[in-house]
């Protein structure tokens, strides 16, 4: 029966993922009754541009899973070079296979071995580090490459949205934001 | 000729296909258990070589007809079942991916010589030529299962290689085994070849 296989794994490391949180991770399925539907939560990582930032996922499962990989659309706003203005995150461990164009053929494909886990890790490295050969959000990338401080400031912005604070409340209060950030990741 | 889906999984369907059609025909008792229990320490194998405990489920996909072979109850008609059921077909080629990976992780010093030319370190090559779901064997890969299992497999290349009075070349990997299976290679496919 096709997604048995699928369901099993899902919740072998939905069970993983409950019993040995990672740092700054939250990750479970929308529901008991569907498992192939995810939100995933993360901290934007230390140092790069989206640090301090609170951002939500979907993770949508085909139900040949792991066999081919879920997709993963951010539910906040990201202004980057490989998110869509969608949300749609384009990062080549979720491609499978070779591109027609035979284009991106020496980076890591999507593998069975690859987790929840490894894809939002792999996330949050792609947030750190833009690859703008590939761009996804070309105006975005454009920003990047050309424009950093206006690249930052928009990023800044929409930082500032996912904790739901004005930029004026930000200004004044900076260190009470810090703590509103962390003490949100640790409920989750 | 069987012929095998054109979708860069044929390699290692076709060969799993002829190691279990060998295993039910012609091997011998002893090969038959002795390729069975390489298949069964491969789990400990792959786990103690660091790969995550995911593979277990592709491991068990692979076993339930090599034990079903080894215990004398598996038909032909059930070997073809397994391999046109979607699941259980891509699980098993997915797994043999996996034993190439261990065994190129290995060998790394060994592999390092014949996988330089592409630029790639042993590890990249491992995550990207070999671990990723549709990527073309090639000889390297070829190589490294057929080592591991200790097996042979026999290619007759249809390709430019055909010498210059039109018979296909083939060859045996590794060099001087004693093949459990015949492919077809025509370029960028294999198809399992009966004589």
């Amino acid at each position: 029966m096709p997604g048995v296989g699928a369901m099993k794994r899902l919740l072998r490391e939905y069970k993983e993922l409950s019993r040995s949180p990672p740092d700054g991770i939250a990750a479970a399925p929308v529901s008991d009754s569907n498992v192939f539907q995810w939100k995933v939560a993360m901290v934007g990582p230390e140092g790069s541009d989206y640090e301090g930032a609170f951002l939500t996922a979907v993770l949508d499962f085909p139900h040949n899973y792991p066999l081919a990989p879920p997709t993963m659309t951010f539910t906040t706003p990201v202004w980057h070079p490989n998110v869509y203005p969608s949300g749609k995150v384009c990062i080549s461990i979720l491609h499978e296979g070779t591109d027609a164009s035979g284009y991106e053929s020496a980076t890591e494909r999507w593998s069975p071995i690859q987790s929840v886990l490894s894809i939002v890790l792999s996330v949050l490295s792609m947030l750190a580090d833009p690859n703008d050969e590939s761009p996804a959000n070309v105006d975005a990338a454009v920003e990047w490459r050309d424009n950093r401080p206006a690249f930052r400031a928009r990023v800044k912005a929409h930082i500032e949205a996912s904790l739901g604070l004005s930029p004026e409340l930000l200004r004044r209060y900076p260190a009470s934001i810090a703590a509103s950030a962390s003490s949100t990741s640790s409920l989750l | 000729m069987r012929t095998t889906r054109p979708d860069g999984n044929c390699f290692y369907r076709g060969f799993a296909f002829g190691l279990c059609e060998w295993l039910m025909t012609l091997a011998e008792p002893e090969d038959v258990t002795r390729v069975v229990s390489v298949f069964e320490a491969s789990k400990a194998d792959l786990l103690a070589a660091g790969f995550d405990e995911f593979i277990d489920d592709f491991w068990a996909m692979t076993m339930a007809p090599l034990r079903a072979i080894k215990g004398g109850n598996y038909s032909h008609d059930d070997l073809l079942a397994c391999f046109r059921d979607q699941e259980r077909t891509e699980y098993i080629v997915q797994f043999m991916r996996f034993l190439v990976s261990l065994h190129l992780a290995k060998n790394a010093d060994f592999f390092q010589f014949f996988i330089e030319g592409s630029g790639l370190s042993v590890d990249e090559f491992r995550r990207i030529e070999v671990e990723a779901v549709g990527r073309d064997a090639d000889h390297v890969q070829i190589t490294a299962l057929t080592a591991y299992l200790d097996l042979a497999v026999r290619v007759v290349y249809l390709d430019q290689s055909t010498t210059a009075d039109g018979a296909a070349s083939e060859i045996v990997i590794p060099d001087g085994g004693r093949p459990v299976c015949t492919l077809l290679y025509r370029p960028g496919h294999y198809d399992v070849l009966y004589e």
